[in-house]
């Protein structure tokens, strides 16, 4: 669990390395694939058949439920998150006063920001759904872009059939880009930034309701 | 009799593995069932069926005129199954019981909870429960809300005689007050303390029907292994001849 942790860490770093430092963006990416992590084992902890058991057999038991777990997940992972993110930052490297202060601590607020609402959305999509191997599902879901972009080719897919299926995946590389569409450095990009951040938590909203069904409807299965 | 619980040619398979062939139960309001078997017969299945988490691959079953699983979101259902505190460790009975009760503050005075002896431990972690008192505790979270319909599955795990004999006393109340009540177990002598009928399930059929009142437990017991030895050995017989 811990090496693939590491190995993700490594990967997604070293996508970015022409963009920033690699130990930089180590430092960027270890906080909240930590925090997936340990909510990877809190939400299979909460998956158990007997807990859902418990829930259903109420009357009007629902997705309502499955929400407000879910909801709760949120808060502990904000707790989670938050520090080690403060130490993150605080541990990064401070550029001198010519070279602007703010600037790098606004980006990597910017990016862990949205990196922490797109990490949760992923992790409590893949907790809902899967039975077992969370973590390994969803680092093999983070993945997908970096798939397509070096299999996509090699299949002989066409490069918007690729754009298109990257859609699918969670958006840390538009995480990533926000702050500079933001600045409105990279107006190419904008769009494509903007439909991917928009569209991902739908389609995770419609994929939890969808397992909450299950888990409400059918919760008596093996025990994950 | 007012029947609750209808179920008429109840066949599951997984694949191609029959669980169920062609099951039919009537529980009526006020009755308690039992179901007995040996282990891997169906029971555990029928129970599922029975609240609406599996579908039957053919059959019908209604509660209160509605399939399960409609009957179960409407007015719930009390449902007592095997290591239910598992997921639940580090919260409390009376969080648990906030789920599924509204007066918190009665749940003291409630003549089931009373029987049950669960007060002293309502604010303990469930981890910190002996089996009996969690037992205890999942008993009274399936039956406070006084749903119509009851579903035990082996409710006798983990608990001591005086448990036992307390656990038959709250399930004649419900009955009392008009809840059909069906009891999975392994336990005969229990079986025959609180259940009006108890039907043997072989091999996904139910092969014989026993009232109990009367009965001695050795009696219970002969009929028992009767009719379990006379199924497998007519299953055997039927593959030899295939």
């Amino acid at each position: 669990m811990l090496a693939a942790c590491l190995v993700s860490v490594v990967c997604l770093a070293s996508v970015d390395a022409a963009r920033a430092e690699l130990v930089m963006a180590i430092l960027l990416y270890t906080p909240p694939i930590l925090a997936l992590m340990v909510m990877g084992g809190v939400f299979a902890h909460w998956r158990r058949a007997s807990v859902w058991t418990t829930i259903a057999q109420r009357a009007g038991a629902g997705l309502a439920d499955g929400w407000r777990l879910l909801a709760l997940a949120a808060a502990l992972y904000l707790v989670l998150l938050l520090p080690i993110v403060g130490l993150a930052l605080r541990r990064m490297p401070i550029p001198s006063p010519a070279a602007g202060v703010l600037h790098p601590v606004e980006r990597a607020a910017v990016f862990v920001s949205a990196w922490g609402i797109i990490s949760f959305l992923t992790v409590a999509t893949v907790a809902v759904l899967a039975r077992r191997g969370v973590a390994g599902l969803m680092i093999c879901w983070m993945a997908v872009p970096a798939v397509l972009a070096f299999a996509g080719p090699a299949m002989g897919l066409e490069k918007e059939v690729t754009e298109s299926l990257a859609y699918l995946a969670p958006p840390f590389h538009a995480a990533a880009r926000l702050h500079d569409v933001l600045m409105g450095e990279s107006a190419d990009l904008t769009r494509r930034v903007v439909t991917h951040l928009l569209t991902f938590p739908i389609l995770c909203a419609g994929l939890i309701t969808l397992g909450l069904q299950r888990l409400v409807d059918a919760p008596t299965e093996v025990d994950p | 009799m007012d029947a609750l619980v209808e179920a008429r040619g109840v066949q599951h398979a997984i694949g191609t593995r029959a669980i169920l062939t062609g099951l039919a139960l009537s529980i009526a309001r006020g009755e308690v069932v039992g179901v007995v078997g040996p282990n891997g017969a169906g029971k555990s299945t029928l129970g599922r069926l029975l609240l609406g988490f599996l579908s039957p691959t053919s059959g019908t079953i209604t509660i209160g005129g509605t399939d399960p699983m409609t009957y179960r979101r409407t007015h719930g259902v009390g449902f007592l199954h095997e290591d239910g505190g598992r997921g639940w460790e580090h919260a409390t009975p009376r969080a648990l019981l906030a789920l599924h009760v509204d007066d918190l503050g009665a749940l003291t005075r409630d003549p089931i909870c009373r029987t049950l002896g669960i007060a002293n431990h309502l604010d303990r972690r469930v981890a910190t429960l002996s089996k009996g008192q969690w037992r205890a505790c999942q008993l009274a979270m399936m039956l406070l809300p006084r749903t119509a319909f009851l579903l035990l599955d082996e409710p006798e795990a983990g608990l001591d005689p005086g448990a036992q004999g307390r656990l038959h006393e709250v399930l004649a109340m419900r009955a009392a007050a008009g809840a059909a009540i069906l009891v999975l177990s392994h336990h005969l002598d229990s079986l025959a303390s609180v259940t009006q009928r108890i039907h043997l399930l072989v091999r996904g059929g139910f092969h014989d029907q026993i009232d109990p009142t009367g009965m001695s437990l050795s009696a219970l017991r002969a009929r028992y292994i009767r009719g379990v030895d006379a199924t497998l050995a007519h299953h055997v017989m039927r593959g030899r001849a295939a």
